[in-house]
């Protein structure tokens, strides 16, 4: 099972990591910053094989600092 | 400034093509459709010819003619709820910007999980639904080429609108012999209300060079016509016109959007009930004059497609009197009733102002506009 | 019934009195705002006699609203020349507030050249104590000093060397709840500078043995309200790249998209920008013992703040920010992000804004006394504003200084202010916020990105940065705005606090007031302070040159920023 911002997302095998947020309703777009089980990805990364059992945290930017 | 235009609808038209419905349909693998319109369409016999038509063409047919005015969230709600049971494959709506906008609504929900307020905005990553192919019968809301909807929403008794790619049909049919029905008094409202996105879309801080393009020929159409279609509804020449320039009206502000007028339009028409169309050309003349400021080289468009001459050196201010002016000529020649003549008092339209000032339309005015420049430009319109 | 301490530093007195009615329910920035057009004339030399610098709480300090305890301080700017709310985090606004304190008014100027701490101590005694054994200290040494001396249940609030040098771009920093690190900054807009006028070296506050409690007009209410709004905000922390990483992460976007500033704002995209980025900060944090998700002030609950190691594992900076990363870094050219923590720790321990150095250092650069990319040559240039040299000291005066001294002719400044991490030809509303705000090239002042149809475009750009631009006024006086844009759904509760805590009305428009009054006030105070709206626009080379990334100039029509502030 994978989870996205703590929600579960079904896994099927050859899912990327994109795969997976879409699925749980995210955006890849502009503004989107991923963690996979505590490691920031590139927008590249993203079409990296998810694996079963990941914790994706995905964060949008919403205020500038 | 780098500009760029996005929306674009795949469109038929002419005479007698809503009679490629069904064609069109099979060609994109259509099996089941959910024909969409009112029950004022089915009367007057329109929705039955699509209909024949599309079965004809061995399509089934699941009918909803349970479009009403300013399409209710529960209405949609309900709709997409019973087409999903269906299995429909593709919608069809037929009539004006409430069906269409019902259709949009659905498509939406086709697989996306409702309420469908939920959407309002800009939704970049909604599921996609189904083919939608719209059949507009009047000229018009353009929402046969724009990418939003709107839709009322009953337990917050506000509309909003929903803009999506979801939004955008896959096809739009433009058959003009289905608005030679339409009434002197609907031609005139839908009429300028296409006017007002061509103005709007024209002057707003949105506008680009293709949409200023489809804008422009929009406004000089509509402004050679319309009074020929509010004179004689049987007139097709006029009729076909209207209808392109609505579609023109349509692709101009789907992609630039529109600010002022129709801010103030949206909310003159909730407080008091006023239709669409005129509800937001009303104060136009006004706000290309307050525009005229700094789009005068707009302003002067707008008075050249209304055949009004603008001398080379006439300021911005001059400009906007003489693009108001014949602005205002062309809706009174169609019987455009203004405020007083609706019965509302000075006090109370002036009264709107402020809600006015907080519609986001101003985003999109070409400068910033308060409350009470708002109120003087309703005072302005009142009784003009 | 908050108080105020009014420091006379040519007296030498220290008086505690209730704080004026009409300034009861106001704070932080809105306060700065009322109190400085009241009694400072906008006209007046900034490090003279007659300028103040004041301290401010803000609306809902010492409240259990989530980040209400940050501090505003204020006056007129040796910098911009106009008014200036420097706004930050750190520890000193909640011992305050739990001093009962809303205002610290420092006025006047010593007769004799000395330096003076005022200090506050756990029984509420304030005085102004003798601070000569900590002249030239800087702010690393000086909190060490001080907990040796007090003890460490306390906050500071710092010059060092940069300050005590009245260097226009030097900062206050104040002490980091925990660590005690002093990597909180008041940095923008040379108030450094005001405090060493004053002779003032550090205000050091002690814990109060009793606590000031505020008599609420419903307690319950507030409460219930603060606590809607800090659970708001604690969801909103989960997926937030603030929380979850700091505000690093927004180099992932910004380098992206070609706002970063790339080379003294070059307009170009900067390939290695990920090599100062999200990722690296992690893994580096990670294996040598750093943290992040740390809370600069108690309650805080989204927790933007980090502690950076070297290479060694040992303490390096805190508070390591997108800002000092992004314009030491790819605006230099500079990919070494141990080399950048270095630049951070440096700017905190003198003194100094990180935003307005580190454009200083861009000047150096295009004009060629320093190579792009040269990190160590940045460090020595860094050093010699420590130690006060020739060009050091032109350094300390910012980047407009740097680039005047070296005939740079592209100088990013806005009312003599540099500007922030945002290119302003890619994120129009943001260059529309610098333009006009009364505090000059400030990005928290309104950060339009990803606010309008598209950043680079026209559509929305002004609107959204009055918009932001009146809210970051009421909300820079109420809370930190990082939270705040967690609780933008229930802004109205804002509204309701208000009321609940000061009694009157609870409307949300007392908030909305607010804040459209503190913009009007500032810009008051900068139009007889002699700023005209020549001071209102960017350097001419924004409206000129295209940012190479994006083809975009500057190209926002100057009528639209002339009425950008009409209500």
């Amino acid at each position: 099972m994978i989870r996205v911002n703590e929600k579960e997302v079904e896994f099927i095998r050859g899912m990327t990591i994109a795969d997976a947020m879409i699925k749980a309703g995210w955006s890849t777009g502009d503004g989107t910053i991923v963690m996979v089980d505590g490691e920031v990805l590139s927008k590249e990364e993203l079409s990296r094989e998810a694996e079963s059992d990941t914790e994706i945290r995905v964060m949008l930017l919403i205020s500038g600092g | 400034m780098i500009t760029e235009y996005n929306v674009f609808v795949p469109s038929i038209m002419g005479s007698g093509s809503s009679l490629r419905t069904g064609l069109e349909l099979k060609k994109r693998g259509c099996k089941k459709a959910l024909v969409v319109f009112d029950k004022g369409l089915k009367a007057v016999g329109i929705s039955d010819k699509v209909v024949e038509n599309l079965q004809n063409a061995g399509i089934e047919t699941v009918d909803f003619d349970g479009v009403l005015p300013d399409p209710p969230d529960t209405v949609v709600e309900g709709a997409a709820e019973m087409a999903k049971e269906k299995g429909i494959d593709c919608i069809v709506a037929i009539g004006g910007g409430s069906s269409m906008d019902t259709a949009k609504g659905i498509n939406v929900l086709m697989n996306n999980p409702p309420p469908i307020m939920k959407y309002f905005g800009v939704q970049k990553n909604l599921k996609p639904g189904v083919p939608l192919i719209f059949i507009p019968t009047t000229s018009g809301t353009g929402s046969e080429v724009t990418n939003m909807c709107v839709i009322s929403c009953e337990s917050l008794g506000k509309k909003d609108s929903v803009i999506s790619d979801v939004c955008v049909g896959t096809l739009a049919i433009l058959d003009p012999e289905l608005t030679l029905g339409l009434p002197p008094k609907l031609t005139a409202a839908t009429g300028v209300d296409a006017l007002s996105h061509a103005v709007e879309s024209l002057t707003g801080g949105h506008s680009n060079p293709l949409s200023d393009a489809l804008a422009r020929d929009a406004i000089r159409t509509i402004a050679k016509w319309l009074p020929v279609a509010y004179e004689d509804g049987s007139n097709i020449e006029a009729r076909e016109n209207l209808l392109y320039a609505s579609m023109f009206a349509g692709m101009a502000f789907t992609n630039a959007l529109v600010h002022v007028g129709h801010a103030i339009g949206h909310t003159l028409g909730a407080k008091f009930h006023i239709p669409h169309g005129t509800a937001v050309v009303i104060s136009l003349p006004e706000v290309i004059e307050y525009a005229a400021k700094t789009e005068h080289k707009k302003v002067r468009m707008i008075c050249e497609a209304l055949s009004i001459q603008v001398p080379d050196d006439a300021t911005p201010e001059e400009i906007g009197e003489l693009g108001k002016n014949a602005l205002r000529k062309l809706i009174k020649s169609v019987d455009i009733p203004n405020l007083k003549d609706l019965g509302i008092s000075l006090e109370d339209a002036m009264g709107t102002a402020p809600m006015a000032s907080q519609d986001a339309g101003l985003a999109l005015a070409p400068y910033r506009i308060t409350g009470g420049k708002i109120a003087d430009i309703i005072k302005s319109a009142y009784d003009a | 019934m908050w108080s105020k301490l009014t420091i006379d530093m040519e007296a030498l007195t220290v008086q505690k009195q209730p704080l004026e009615e009409e300034f009861q329910d106001l704070g932080g920035r809105g306060l700065v705002a009322q109190y400085l057009i009241k009694n400072v004339p906008p006209n007046c030399d900034p490090l003279g006699k007659e300028n103040q610098l004041l301290f401010c709480t803000s609306v809902f300090a010492g409240t259990r609203l989530t980040t209400s305890n940050r501090l505003s301080v204020g006056g007129k700017s040796p910098l911009t020349g106009g008014i200036k709310e420097s706004n930050s985090g750190g520890f000193a606004a909640a011992l305050f507030a739990d001093h009962g304190l809303k205002l610290i008014a420092v006025k006047n100027i010593p007769r004799e050249d000395k330096l003076w701490i005022l200090r506050i101590t756990s029984d509420g005694e304030a005085s102004l104590q003798d601070a000569e054994e900590y002249r030239g200290m800087n702010n690393y040494d000086f909190v060490d000093a001080i907990k040796e001396r007090f003890g460490d249940k306390l906050a500071t609030v710092s010059i060092g060397s940069a300050g005590e040098r009245r260097y226009r771009a030097s900062s206050i920093q104040i002490s980091e709840f925990n660590s005690g690190h002093p990597s909180r900054a008041a940095a923008r807009g040379g108030l450094g500078a005001l405090m060493g006028s004053k002779g003032l070296k550090a205000i050091v506050v002690e814990k109060p043995m009793e606590k000031f409690k505020f008599e609420f007009k419903d307690e319950e209410k507030f409460n219930e309200l603060a606590l809607k709004l800090n659970k708001m905000v604690a969801e909103g922390a989960k997926t937030d790249p603030f929380h979850n990483i700091g505000t690093i992460a927004t180099i992932e976007a910004t380098g992206e998209n070609g706002i970063l500033p790339v080379k003294n704002f070059s307009g170009k995209l900067f390939q290695d920008y990920k090599e100062v980025g999200a990722k690296k900060f992690m893994t580096n944090l990670a294996s040598r013992g750093g943290k992040n998700k740390m809370a600069c002030q108690p309650g805080c609950v989204l927790q933007c703040s980090n502690c950076y190691n070297d290479k060694d594992g040992n303490y390096l900076t805190s508070g390591f920010e997108y800002e000092t990363i992004a314009l030491f870094g790819p605006n230099c050219g500079i990919t070494d992000l141990d080399a950048i923590a270095s630049m951070d720790r440096l700017c905190d321990d003198i003194g100094v804004d990180t935003i307005d150095t580190a454009n200083a250092i861009a000047m150096c650069m295009e004009t060629g006394k320093l190579q792009w990319g040269d990190a160590e040559g940045a460090l020595e240039l860094l050093k010699e504003m420590a130690d006060g040299t020739g060009f050091g000291q032109i350094m300390g005066n910012g980047c407009e200084a740097v680039g005047n001294e070296l005939n740079c002719e592209r100088i990013p400044v806005v009312k003599h202010q540099a500007m922030a991490a945002y290119d302003p030809r890619n994120t129009k509303g943001t260059g529309i916020t610098y333009a006009t705000s009364p505090m000059g090239a400030d990005h928290t002042a309104g950060l339009a990105m990803g606010r309008a149809f598209d950043d680079r475009g026209r559509a929305a750009q002004a609107y959204v940065s009055n918009k932001l631009q009146v809210a970051m006024s009421f909300a820079d006086s109420m809370m930190c705005i990082f939270a705040f844009a967690h609780v933008v759904p229930a802004l109205p509760l804002l509204g309701e606090m208000m009321g609940a805590m000061y009694g009157g009305s609870s409307e949300y428009s007392r908030v909305t007031t607010m804040g459209v009054k503190t913009l009007l006030t500032e810009r008051g105070f900068n139009k007889m302070a002699g700023m005209t709206e020549k001071d209102d626009r960017l350097p001419e080379f924004f409206y000129r040159e295209r940012s190479e990334a994006t083809g975009s100039k500057f190209d926002i029509d100057d009528y639209e920023l002339e009425v950008l502030f009409e209500f």
